[in-house]
């Protein structure tokens, strides 16, 4: 019986309480990339947030042209000075801080932000240079012909 | 013990904060090491029993002794 609750139980997606916080760009809630141009959302100030457990979640959509671009993630202390989080090189996001979209894909992508030098999921780590810092942001660097929006959240928790 | 938060999503198309929450065979980060969070209260969506009220007995008024 114990058992049976165990496996219902495990990771139980449920309705957060919790709050998403617009990244902004060059609009209120989004930033349009055009050709091989490059643009930024960014988090307001997230002192308050002394936890430092965020969740970074991108959304893309085509315009025209071919979405292509890369998205990294990137962290400030002061709004003016950016590294990138993680300091893991890879192109396929969640557990490197570059994303490569290719063709709008994908539409949706999500990175985890743990202080504490480590990315995880139930089953795997990596461990990284990730820290806490005051602002986030997601760069955006294009390349070919395109018009693209993008729009971010950040989930803090 | 109190149910965490492992995994919190965005859903885009109903604007909603979707948590996963630490379950018998989750693991939660912390400073760097990996937990597992043996958790009491499994799942986080079982709801306490409903409150039903009781009925107290109607206590019959004393009967006044004669004098």
């Amino acid at each position: 019986m114990v058992g049976i609750i165990g496996m219902f139980a495990a990771c139980n997606p449920v309705n957060g309480q919790g709050k998403a916080i617009t990244m902004t760009g060059s609009h209120a809630s989004t930033d349009t990339i055009t050709n091989a141009g490059n643009c930024q959302l960014t988090s307001p100030v997230l002192d308050k947030y002394v936890g430092g457990h965020f969740t970074v979640s991108l959304k893309v959509t085509n315009v025209s042209g071919t979405s292509t671009f890369k998205a990294i993630l990137q962290g400030s202390n002061d709004g003016t000075n950016w590294n990138n989080v993680y300091g893991v090189v890879g192109t396929t996001g969640g557990t490197c801080d570059t994303l490569q979209v290719t063709s709008a894909a994908p539409a949706y992508a999500s990175w985890a932000v743990f202080p504490g030098a480590v990315y995880g999921s139930n089953s795997s780590y990596t461990y990284t240079a990730a820290t806490r810092y005051l602002y986030y942001r997601i760069n955006c660097v294009g390349t070919g012909t395109q018009s693209t929006i993008v729009s971010a959240k950040i989930l803090p928790y | 013990m109190q149910v965490r938060i492992v995994k919190r999503h965005y859903n885009w198309q109903s604007g909603q904060v979707i948590d996963t929450t630490d379950g018998n065979a989750a693991k939660l980060i912390r400073n760097g090491i990996a937990e597992e969070v043996t958790s009491q209260k499994a799942n986080p969506i079982e709801t306490a029993a409903p409150i039903t009220a009781q009925e107290e007995p109607v206590k019959e008024p004393k009967k006044r002794k004669k004098d």
